[in-house]
Protein backbone atom coordinates (compact mmCIF):
# COMPACT_ATOMS: atom_id res chain seq x y z
CA UNK A 1 0.00 0.00 0.00
CA UNK A 2 1.49 3.13 -1.31
CA UNK A 3 1.17 6.23 0.56
CA UNK A 4 -1.27 7.57 -1.71
CA UNK A 5 -3.49 4.56 -1.23
CA UNK A 6 -3.04 5.50 2.58
CA UNK A 7 -4.49 8.70 2.25
CA UNK A 8 -7.22 8.01 0.14
CA UNK A 9 -8.15 5.20 3.01
CA UNK A 10 -7.63 7.65 5.67
CA UNK A 11 -9.74 10.22 3.91
CA UNK A 12 -12.36 7.87 3.40
CA UNK A 13 -12.85 6.97 7.09
CA UNK A 14 -12.95 10.28 8.29
CA UNK A 15 -15.37 11.08 5.44
CA UNK A 16 -17.78 8.54 7.04
CA UNK A 17 -17.09 9.44 10.50
CA UNK A 18 -17.92 12.94 9.22
CA UNK A 19 -21.23 12.05 7.48
CA UNK A 20 -22.36 9.83 10.23
CA UNK A 21 -21.69 13.11 12.88
CA UNK A 22 -23.27 15.11 9.66
CA UNK A 23 -26.10 17.02 11.81
CA UNK A 24 -24.19 17.16 14.85
CA UNK A 25 -21.20 18.68 13.11
CA UNK A 26 -23.95 21.09 10.94
CA UNK A 27 -25.74 22.36 14.27
CA UNK A 28 -22.05 23.17 15.57
CA UNK A 29 -21.52 24.96 12.30
CA UNK A 30 -24.42 27.05 12.44
CA UNK A 31 -23.67 28.33 16.21
CA UNK A 32 -20.79 29.70 15.29
CA UNK A 33 -22.00 31.12 11.74
CA UNK A 34 -24.86 32.96 14.00
CA UNK A 35 -22.67 33.75 16.28
CA UNK A 36 -19.59 35.14 14.28
CA UNK A 37 -21.61 36.52 10.88
CA UNK A 38 -24.95 37.39 12.00
CA UNK A 39 -24.44 39.42 14.78
CA UNK A 40 -26.88 41.83 15.41
CA UNK A 41 -28.29 41.16 11.81
CA UNK A 42 -31.87 39.94 13.14
CA UNK A 43 -34.45 38.57 10.29
CA UNK A 44 -33.12 35.97 8.03
CA UNK A 45 -30.29 34.95 10.72
CA UNK A 46 -31.32 30.89 11.24
CA UNK A 47 -31.85 29.75 7.52
CA UNK A 48 -28.71 31.61 6.33
CA UNK A 49 -26.74 29.98 8.85
CA UNK A 50 -28.14 26.69 8.23
CA UNK A 51 -27.48 26.86 3.93
CA UNK A 52 -23.96 28.35 4.53
CA UNK A 53 -23.52 25.28 7.34
CA UNK A 54 -24.44 22.84 5.03
CA UNK A 55 -21.97 24.29 2.36
CA UNK A 56 -19.71 24.15 4.97
CA UNK A 57 -20.06 20.11 5.62
CA UNK A 58 -20.68 19.91 1.71
CA UNK A 59 -17.23 21.80 1.01
CA UNK A 60 -15.57 19.50 3.89
CA UNK A 61 -16.96 16.22 2.39
CA UNK A 62 -15.62 17.15 -0.99
CA UNK A 63 -12.53 18.19 0.17
CA UNK A 64 -12.25 14.72 1.82
CA UNK A 65 -13.08 12.68 -1.39
CA UNK A 66 -9.80 14.55 -2.45
CA UNK A 67 -10.71 17.48 -4.59
CA UNK A 68 -8.54 20.10 -2.29
CA UNK A 69 -9.37 22.78 -5.28
CA UNK A 70 -12.86 22.68 -4.10
CA UNK A 71 -11.28 23.51 -0.59
CA UNK A 72 -9.79 26.77 -1.96
CA UNK A 73 -13.07 27.90 -4.19
CA UNK A 74 -14.67 27.63 -0.92
CA UNK A 75 -12.72 29.67 1.07
CA UNK A 76 -12.87 31.97 -2.02
CA UNK A 77 -17.04 31.80 -1.88
CA UNK A 78 -16.70 32.33 2.33
CA UNK A 79 -15.19 35.96 2.21
CA UNK A 80 -17.27 36.63 -0.63
CA UNK A 81 -20.22 36.29 0.93
CA UNK A 82 -18.76 37.93 4.34
CA UNK A 83 -17.70 35.18 6.37
CA UNK A 84 -15.09 36.52 8.63
CA UNK A 85 -11.28 35.39 8.77
CA UNK A 86 -12.31 34.89 12.70
CA UNK A 87 -15.50 32.70 11.89
CA UNK A 88 -13.33 30.48 9.49
CA UNK A 89 -10.75 29.98 12.69
CA UNK A 90 -13.87 29.32 14.78
CA UNK A 91 -15.21 26.44 11.87
CA UNK A 92 -11.59 25.07 11.93
CA UNK A 93 -12.04 25.01 15.63
CA UNK A 94 -15.23 22.97 15.61
CA UNK A 95 -14.16 20.93 12.70
CA UNK A 96 -11.26 19.44 14.94
CA UNK A 97 -13.57 18.87 18.07
CA UNK A 98 -15.89 16.88 16.24
CA UNK A 99 -12.93 14.92 14.64
CA UNK A 100 -11.27 14.47 17.98
CA UNK A 101 -14.74 13.51 19.79
CA UNK A 102 -16.12 10.84 16.46
CA UNK A 103 -12.45 9.65 15.13
CA UNK A 104 -10.97 6.11 16.57
CA UNK A 105 -7.71 7.18 18.65
CA UNK A 106 -5.55 5.19 15.87
CA UNK A 107 -6.18 7.05 13.25
CA UNK A 108 -7.14 10.40 15.32
CA UNK A 109 -3.53 12.05 14.01
CA UNK A 110 -4.17 11.30 10.23
CA UNK A 111 -7.55 12.28 10.82
CA UNK A 112 -6.52 16.08 12.07
CA UNK A 113 -3.51 16.16 9.19
CA UNK A 114 -6.39 15.75 6.52
CA UNK A 115 -8.90 18.30 8.13
CA UNK A 116 -6.00 20.27 8.40
CA UNK A 117 -4.85 20.75 4.97
CA UNK A 118 -8.48 21.20 4.38
CA UNK A 119 -8.06 24.36 6.47
CA UNK A 120 -5.45 25.32 5.02
CA UNK A 121 -6.52 25.08 1.48
CA UNK A 122 -9.83 26.94 2.46
CA UNK A 123 -7.52 29.54 4.21
CA UNK A 124 -5.49 30.09 1.69
CA UNK A 125 -8.42 30.86 -1.14
CA UNK A 126 -10.00 33.03 1.34
CA UNK A 127 -6.80 35.24 1.63
CA UNK A 128 -6.25 35.13 -1.81
CA UNK A 129 -9.38 36.04 -2.48
CA UNK A 130 -9.43 39.24 0.34
CA UNK A 131 -5.92 39.92 -1.29
CA UNK A 132 -7.86 40.88 -4.25
CA UNK A 133 -10.10 42.77 -2.15
CA UNK A 134 -8.13 44.35 -0.18
CA UNK A 135 -5.75 45.53 -3.34
CA UNK A 136 -9.31 46.61 -5.08
CA UNK A 137 -9.83 48.49 -1.83
CA UNK A 138 -6.67 49.82 -1.30
CA UNK A 139 -6.76 51.11 -5.39
CA UNK A 140 -10.19 52.51 -4.33
CA UNK A 141 -8.99 54.57 -1.46
CA UNK A 142 -5.95 55.89 -4.17
CA UNK A 143 -8.43 57.10 -6.54
CA UNK A 144 -10.37 58.71 -4.10
CA UNK A 145 -7.11 60.39 -2.41
CA UNK A 146 -6.00 61.84 -5.68
CA UNK A 147 -9.30 62.94 -6.41
CA UNK A 148 -9.02 65.07 -3.03
CA UNK A 149 -5.52 65.86 -3.84
CA UNK A 150 -6.44 67.62 -6.89
CA UNK A 151 -9.01 68.98 -5.69
CA UNK A 152 -7.23 70.72 -2.90
CA UNK A 153 -4.68 71.38 -5.44
CA UNK A 154 -6.86 73.46 -7.10
CA UNK A 155 -8.40 75.10 -3.99
CA UNK A 156 -4.70 75.87 -2.51
CA UNK A 157 -4.06 77.65 -6.40
CA UNK A 158 -7.14 79.32 -5.62
CA UNK A 159 -6.65 80.66 -2.08
CA UNK A 160 -2.85 81.32 -3.14
CA UNK A 161 -4.73 83.86 -5.64
CA UNK A 162 -6.87 85.99 -3.41
CA UNK A 163 -4.49 86.09 -0.99
CA UNK A 164 -1.62 87.03 -3.49
CA UNK A 165 -4.46 89.64 -5.08
CA UNK A 166 -4.75 90.91 -1.14
CA UNK A 167 -1.25 91.51 -0.62
CA UNK A 168 -1.29 93.71 -4.12
CA UNK A 169 -3.93 95.13 -2.65
CA UNK A 170 -2.51 96.30 0.09
CA UNK A 171 0.71 97.17 -1.04
CA UNK A 172 -1.13 98.99 -3.92
CA UNK A 173 -2.95 100.85 -0.70
CA UNK A 174 0.26 101.32 1.19
CA UNK A 175 1.92 103.00 -2.05
CA UNK A 176 -0.69 104.64 -2.98
CA UNK A 177 -1.53 106.52 1.02
CA UNK A 178 2.58 107.91 1.10
CA UNK A 179 2.44 109.12 -2.25
CA UNK A 180 -0.67 110.71 -1.81
CA UNK A 181 0.56 111.97 1.84
CA UNK A 182 3.74 113.32 -0.29
CA UNK A 183 2.03 114.78 -3.15
CA UNK A 184 -0.33 116.49 -0.74
CA UNK A 185 2.47 117.61 1.88
CA UNK A 186 4.44 120.22 -0.87
CA UNK A 187 1.62 122.27 -1.45
CA UNK A 188 0.67 122.34 2.35
CA UNK A 189 4.14 123.54 2.84
CA UNK A 190 3.64 126.35 0.32
CA UNK A 191 0.20 127.04 1.87
CA UNK A 192 1.23 127.35 5.73
CA UNK A 193 4.78 128.98 4.60
CA UNK A 194 2.92 131.80 2.81
CA UNK A 195 0.10 132.12 5.81
CA UNK A 196 3.20 132.76 8.18
CA UNK A 197 4.78 134.94 5.94
CA UNK A 198 1.85 137.31 5.88
CA UNK A 199 1.17 136.71 9.76
CA UNK A 200 5.07 137.98 10.56
CA UNK A 201 4.13 140.82 8.67
CA UNK A 202 6.83 139.71 5.61
CA UNK A 203 4.68 142.50 3.66
CA UNK A 204 3.50 144.85 6.20
CA UNK A 205 1.33 144.92 9.16
CA UNK A 206 -2.05 143.37 9.10
CA UNK A 207 -5.38 144.42 10.90
CA UNK A 208 -6.83 142.54 12.99
CA UNK A 209 -9.58 141.07 11.72
CA UNK A 210 -6.98 139.68 8.14
CA UNK A 211 -4.80 138.58 11.66
CA UNK A 212 -7.78 136.32 12.90
CA UNK A 213 -8.39 135.17 8.98
CA UNK A 214 -4.38 134.45 8.78
CA UNK A 215 -4.61 132.42 11.99
CA UNK A 216 -7.77 130.11 11.24
CA UNK A 217 -5.65 129.51 8.16
CA UNK A 218 -2.65 128.48 9.81
CA UNK A 219 -5.04 126.49 12.18
CA UNK A 220 -6.75 124.08 9.05
CA UNK A 221 -3.34 123.99 7.62
CA UNK A 222 -1.55 122.19 10.76
CA UNK A 223 -5.12 120.21 11.07
CA UNK A 224 -4.31 118.86 7.16
CA UNK A 225 -1.33 118.33 7.78
CA UNK A 226 -1.86 116.47 10.97
CA UNK A 227 -4.19 113.61 9.05
CA UNK A 228 -2.10 113.25 6.45
CA UNK A 229 1.05 112.36 9.19
CA UNK A 230 -1.88 109.81 10.77
CA UNK A 231 -2.91 108.30 7.47
CA UNK A 232 0.74 107.29 6.44
CA UNK A 233 1.53 106.66 10.05
CA UNK A 234 -1.16 104.08 10.64
CA UNK A 235 -0.76 102.10 6.64
CA UNK A 236 3.31 102.36 7.01
CA UNK A 237 3.14 100.83 10.75
CA UNK A 238 0.17 98.25 9.22
CA UNK A 239 2.51 96.81 6.63
CA UNK A 240 5.34 96.53 8.81
CA UNK A 241 7.32 99.80 6.96
CA UNK A 242 7.98 101.73 10.33
CA UNK A 243 11.84 101.42 11.60
CA UNK A 244 12.00 102.48 15.39
CA UNK A 245 14.87 103.91 16.27
CA UNK A 246 17.72 102.90 19.14
CA UNK A 247 18.41 106.60 20.64
CA UNK A 248 18.68 107.26 24.24
CA UNK A 249 16.47 109.73 25.50
CA UNK A 250 15.14 111.26 28.78
CA UNK A 251 11.48 110.12 29.44
CA UNK A 252 11.02 113.88 31.26
CA UNK A 253 12.14 115.80 28.39
CA UNK A 254 9.06 114.07 26.76
CA UNK A 255 6.91 115.23 29.14
CA UNK A 256 8.16 118.61 29.07
CA UNK A 257 7.50 118.81 25.41
CA UNK A 258 4.03 117.41 25.19
CA UNK A 259 2.98 119.60 27.68
CA UNK A 260 4.45 122.66 25.99
CA UNK A 261 2.66 121.77 22.85
CA UNK A 262 -0.56 121.39 24.23
CA UNK A 263 -1.01 123.71 27.21
CA UNK A 264 -3.12 126.00 25.48
CA UNK A 265 -5.19 123.53 23.48
CA UNK A 266 -6.10 122.73 27.38
CA UNK A 267 -6.56 126.63 28.43
CA UNK A 268 -8.45 127.13 25.68
CA UNK A 269 -10.84 124.81 26.86
CA UNK A 270 -10.85 125.99 30.31
CA UNK A 271 -9.24 122.94 31.34
CA UNK A 272 -5.96 122.73 33.24
CA UNK A 273 -3.17 120.14 32.26
CA UNK A 274 -0.86 118.79 34.68
CA UNK A 275 2.72 117.16 35.09
CA UNK A 276 4.02 114.84 37.46
CA UNK A 277 7.55 113.00 37.09
CA UNK A 278 8.57 110.74 39.98
CA UNK A 279 12.02 110.19 41.09
CA UNK A 280 11.41 106.77 40.30
CA UNK A 281 11.71 107.97 36.09
CA UNK A 282 14.77 106.71 34.73
CA UNK A 283 16.69 109.27 33.92
CA UNK A 284 17.52 107.89 30.35
CA UNK A 285 15.84 105.17 28.83
CA UNK A 286 16.74 103.83 24.97
CA UNK A 287 14.03 104.02 22.14
CA UNK A 288 12.87 105.91 19.86
CA UNK A 289 12.43 109.58 21.32
CA UNK A 290 9.95 110.66 18.46
CA UNK A 291 7.51 108.13 18.38
CA UNK A 292 7.72 107.70 22.08
CA UNK A 293 6.16 111.14 21.90
CA UNK A 294 3.89 110.44 19.57
CA UNK A 295 2.06 108.25 21.58
CA UNK A 296 2.11 110.67 24.57
CA UNK A 297 0.90 113.28 22.16
CA UNK A 298 -2.07 110.79 20.75
CA UNK A 299 -2.84 110.42 24.50
CA UNK A 300 -2.83 113.77 25.63
CA UNK A 301 -4.70 115.03 22.55
CA UNK A 302 -7.36 112.95 23.12
CA UNK A 303 -8.24 113.20 26.92
CA UNK A 304 -8.40 117.04 26.48
CA UNK A 305 -10.81 116.47 22.90
CA UNK A 306 -12.91 114.27 25.19
CA UNK A 307 -12.62 116.50 28.76
CA UNK A 308 -14.80 119.36 29.07
CA UNK A 309 -14.70 120.50 32.87
CA UNK A 310 -11.79 119.64 34.98
CA UNK A 311 -8.39 118.45 34.44
CA UNK A 312 -5.88 116.42 32.40
CA UNK A 313 -3.17 114.84 34.44
CA UNK A 314 0.12 113.52 32.54
CA UNK A 315 2.16 111.95 34.82
CA UNK A 316 5.42 109.38 34.44
CA UNK A 317 6.94 106.96 36.81
CA UNK A 318 8.96 103.78 36.91
CA UNK A 319 8.39 100.53 37.72
CA UNK A 320 11.55 98.05 38.67
CA UNK A 321 14.29 97.85 36.80
CA UNK A 322 13.45 96.83 33.38
CA UNK A 323 10.16 99.16 32.80
CA UNK A 324 8.53 103.04 33.10
CA UNK A 325 4.94 103.84 33.06
CA UNK A 326 3.45 106.76 30.68
CA UNK A 327 0.00 107.49 32.20
CA UNK A 328 -2.88 109.82 31.05
CA UNK A 329 -5.65 110.27 33.14
CA UNK A 330 -8.70 112.82 32.70
CA UNK A 331 -11.93 113.99 34.06
CA UNK A 332 -13.67 113.70 30.69
CA UNK A 333 -16.82 111.99 29.39
CA UNK A 334 -15.05 108.61 29.40
CA UNK A 335 -15.72 105.34 28.37
CA UNK A 336 -18.40 102.85 28.14
CA UNK A 337 -17.81 98.98 28.42
CA UNK A 338 -19.11 98.71 25.05
CA UNK A 339 -17.48 101.42 23.15
CA UNK A 340 -13.94 99.94 25.23
CA UNK A 341 -14.21 96.95 22.53
CA UNK A 342 -13.65 98.98 19.46
CA UNK A 343 -11.44 101.92 20.72
CA UNK A 344 -8.65 100.69 19.42
CA UNK A 345 -9.97 100.30 16.04
CA UNK A 346 -8.89 102.33 13.07
CA UNK A 347 -11.29 105.13 11.98
CA UNK A 348 -13.13 104.66 15.30
CA UNK A 349 -14.59 107.08 17.86
CA UNK A 350 -16.34 105.94 20.83
CA UNK A 351 -19.49 107.42 19.70
CA UNK A 352 -19.77 107.80 15.89
CA UNK A 353 -21.23 112.22 16.73
CA UNK A 354 -17.89 112.69 18.03
CA UNK A 355 -15.70 112.52 14.86
CA UNK A 356 -18.28 115.64 14.13
CA UNK A 357 -18.11 117.58 17.24
CA UNK A 358 -14.26 116.34 18.00
CA UNK A 359 -12.22 116.55 14.80
CA UNK A 360 -9.83 113.90 13.72
CA UNK A 361 -10.01 110.82 11.64
CA UNK A 362 -10.05 108.02 14.67
CA UNK A 363 -6.65 106.89 14.13
CA UNK A 364 -4.55 108.40 17.13
CA UNK A 365 -5.69 105.31 19.47
CA UNK A 366 -5.11 102.65 16.95
CA UNK A 367 -1.46 104.43 16.29
CA UNK A 368 -0.64 104.29 19.93
CA UNK A 369 -1.49 100.87 19.91
CA UNK A 370 0.46 99.86 17.21
CA UNK A 371 3.47 101.71 18.28
CA UNK A 372 3.08 100.34 21.79
CA UNK A 373 3.19 96.93 20.53
CA UNK A 374 5.57 97.41 17.97
CA UNK A 375 8.26 98.68 21.24
CA UNK A 376 7.13 95.70 23.14
CA UNK A 377 4.96 97.95 25.41
CA UNK A 378 1.94 97.70 26.99
CA UNK A 379 -1.38 99.49 27.44
CA UNK A 380 -4.04 99.66 29.73
CA UNK A 381 -7.11 101.66 29.62
CA UNK A 382 -9.66 102.21 33.22
CA UNK A 383 -12.60 103.81 32.56
CA UNK A 384 -16.38 104.51 33.50
CA UNK A 385 -18.99 106.64 31.36
CA UNK A 386 -18.78 110.15 32.93
CA UNK A 387 -15.89 109.56 35.41
CA UNK A 388 -13.32 110.39 33.51
CA UNK A 389 -10.70 107.92 31.42
CA UNK A 390 -6.87 106.21 32.11
CA UNK A 391 -4.51 105.37 29.92
CA UNK A 392 -1.13 103.39 31.20
CA UNK A 393 1.54 102.72 28.81
CA UNK A 394 4.28 100.63 30.02
CA UNK A 395 7.67 100.89 28.00
CA UNK A 396 10.46 98.75 27.99
CA UNK A 397 13.86 101.15 29.58
CA UNK A 398 15.44 99.30 26.72
CA UNK A 399 14.43 97.26 23.71
CA UNK A 400 15.05 93.20 24.02
CA UNK A 401 18.05 91.77 22.22
CA UNK A 402 17.19 89.99 19.12
CA UNK B 1 30.84 146.61 4.68
CA UNK B 2 29.64 143.23 5.96
CA UNK B 3 29.40 140.84 3.23
CA UNK B 4 25.93 138.40 3.20
CA UNK B 5 26.62 135.27 3.37
CA UNK B 6 24.71 133.22 -0.10
CA UNK B 7 21.94 130.79 0.07
CA UNK B 8 20.70 128.72 -2.58
CA UNK B 9 17.00 127.62 -2.29
CA UNK B 10 16.26 124.69 -4.44
CA UNK B 11 13.36 123.68 -4.88
CA UNK B 12 11.00 123.13 -7.88
CA UNK B 13 7.51 123.65 -6.54
CA UNK B 14 7.26 127.88 -6.98
CA UNK B 15 5.38 128.79 -3.97
CA UNK B 16 7.38 126.78 -1.39
CA UNK B 17 10.52 128.19 -3.27
CA UNK B 18 9.17 131.60 -2.56
CA UNK B 19 8.58 130.63 1.19
CA UNK B 20 12.14 129.34 1.82
CA UNK B 21 13.45 132.53 -0.36
CA UNK B 22 11.97 134.71 2.01
CA UNK B 23 12.74 132.84 4.95
CA UNK B 24 16.13 133.28 4.21
CA UNK B 25 16.59 136.68 2.60
CA UNK B 26 14.38 138.03 5.94
CA UNK B 27 17.21 135.60 8.06
CA UNK B 28 20.22 138.15 5.99
CA UNK B 29 21.16 135.70 3.17
CA UNK B 30 22.06 136.72 -0.23
CA UNK B 31 19.35 134.06 -1.76
CA UNK B 32 19.07 132.32 -5.22
CA UNK B 33 16.15 130.54 -6.13
CA UNK B 34 16.30 127.62 -8.36
CA UNK B 35 13.80 125.52 -9.66
CA UNK B 36 15.34 122.06 -11.32
CA UNK B 37 18.44 119.74 -10.28
CA UNK B 38 20.83 120.21 -13.51
CA UNK B 39 20.77 124.04 -13.17
CA UNK B 40 21.46 122.94 -9.03
CA UNK B 41 24.69 121.12 -9.64
CA UNK B 42 25.74 123.76 -11.78
CA UNK B 43 25.27 126.66 -9.42
CA UNK B 44 26.66 124.81 -6.28
CA UNK B 45 29.66 124.46 -8.30
CA UNK B 46 29.65 128.29 -9.27
CA UNK B 47 28.74 130.10 -6.53
CA UNK B 48 30.06 127.81 -3.28
CA UNK B 49 27.11 128.69 -1.38
CA UNK B 50 27.23 129.03 2.47
CA UNK B 51 23.89 127.19 2.83
CA UNK B 52 21.83 125.04 0.77
CA UNK B 53 18.02 124.40 1.54
CA UNK B 54 17.45 121.37 -0.68
CA UNK B 55 14.60 119.48 -2.03
CA UNK B 56 14.53 116.07 -3.10
CA UNK B 57 12.61 114.80 -5.25
CA UNK B 58 13.00 117.81 -8.62
CA UNK B 59 13.03 117.04 -12.45
CA UNK B 60 16.43 116.00 -14.06
CA UNK B 61 18.35 115.22 -10.84
CA UNK B 62 17.30 114.56 -7.55
CA UNK B 63 19.25 116.43 -4.37
CA UNK B 64 20.22 113.39 -2.89
CA UNK B 65 22.98 113.64 -6.51
CA UNK B 66 23.29 117.07 -5.49
CA UNK B 67 23.98 116.64 -1.76
CA UNK B 68 26.91 113.98 -3.13
CA UNK B 69 28.25 116.47 -5.05
CA UNK B 70 28.42 119.39 -2.11
CA UNK B 71 30.07 116.52 0.36
CA UNK B 72 32.52 115.61 -2.30
CA UNK B 73 33.72 119.02 -2.88
CA UNK B 74 36.63 119.83 -0.88
CA UNK B 75 35.76 123.59 -1.31
CA UNK B 76 32.13 123.06 0.41
CA UNK B 77 33.23 122.02 3.20
CA UNK B 78 31.96 124.55 5.51
CA UNK B 79 28.59 124.86 3.35
CA UNK B 80 25.29 123.91 5.87
CA UNK B 81 22.80 121.53 3.65
CA UNK B 82 19.14 121.39 4.69
CA UNK B 83 17.12 119.11 3.42
CA UNK B 84 13.37 120.21 3.11
CA UNK B 85 11.30 117.21 1.93
CA UNK B 86 7.81 115.65 2.37
CA UNK B 87 9.62 112.14 1.97
CA UNK B 88 10.52 110.89 5.35
CA UNK B 89 12.23 107.55 4.62
CA UNK B 90 14.00 108.89 1.52
CA UNK B 91 14.97 111.68 4.19
CA UNK B 92 16.00 109.19 7.08
CA UNK B 93 18.57 107.33 4.25
CA UNK B 94 20.55 110.54 3.37
CA UNK B 95 20.44 112.32 7.61
CA UNK B 96 23.77 111.50 8.13
CA UNK B 97 25.03 113.61 5.20
CA UNK B 98 22.85 116.31 6.13
CA UNK B 99 23.34 119.28 8.52
CA UNK B 100 20.03 119.14 9.38
CA UNK B 101 16.19 117.42 7.92
CA UNK B 102 12.98 119.09 8.26
CA UNK B 103 10.11 117.41 6.85
CA UNK B 104 7.47 119.31 5.39
CA UNK B 105 5.45 120.94 5.81
CA UNK B 106 7.91 123.41 7.15
CA UNK B 107 6.97 126.59 9.50
CA UNK B 108 8.83 129.86 8.11
CA UNK B 109 8.95 130.86 11.07
CA UNK B 110 10.85 127.71 12.66
CA UNK B 111 12.99 127.89 9.18
CA UNK B 112 13.78 132.12 9.44
CA UNK B 113 15.04 131.25 13.04
CA UNK B 114 17.08 127.99 12.00
CA UNK B 115 18.86 129.57 9.36
CA UNK B 116 19.51 132.98 11.60
CA UNK B 117 21.33 130.83 13.76
CA UNK B 118 23.31 129.03 11.27
CA UNK B 119 24.17 132.29 9.50
CA UNK B 120 27.73 132.37 11.68
CA UNK B 121 30.08 129.87 9.51
CA UNK B 122 30.81 126.97 11.29
CA UNK B 123 34.50 127.41 12.08
CA UNK B 124 34.57 130.72 13.63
Amino acid sequence: MDETDMTSDLRQMVKQQVESGRDELASLYQKDIQELLFTNRSGIRPRMAAQIAEQEMDALLKALDGSSVSGREHGIWLSQIGVSHQTLLRLGKSTRQFIIAHTHPTLLLDALSIVDQYEETVALGFAQDREELILAEQERIRGALQLAVGRYTVEITEVKKIADQATEANEFKTKFIARISHELRTPLGALMGMAEMLQEGVYGPLNDQQKNLVSRILNNVITLSRIFSELLDQSQIESGQLRLKKETFSPSAIVESVYSNYLSMALKKGITLHKEITARVPQTVIGDQARTEQILSNLVVNAIKFTNTGSVNIRIDGQGEANWVLRVEDTGTGISEEDMQTIFEPFRQADETTSRRYGGVGLGLSIVLLLVKAMNGTIRVDSKLGQGSAFTVTLPVQPAQE
Amino acid sequence: METKPLALVIEDNEDQNLVFTTALKQAGYEVESIFNGETARKRVAATLPDMVILDLHMPEVDGNVILGDIRADKRLQNTRVILATADAAFADSLQPQADLVLLKPISFSQLHQLVSRYKSPPNE
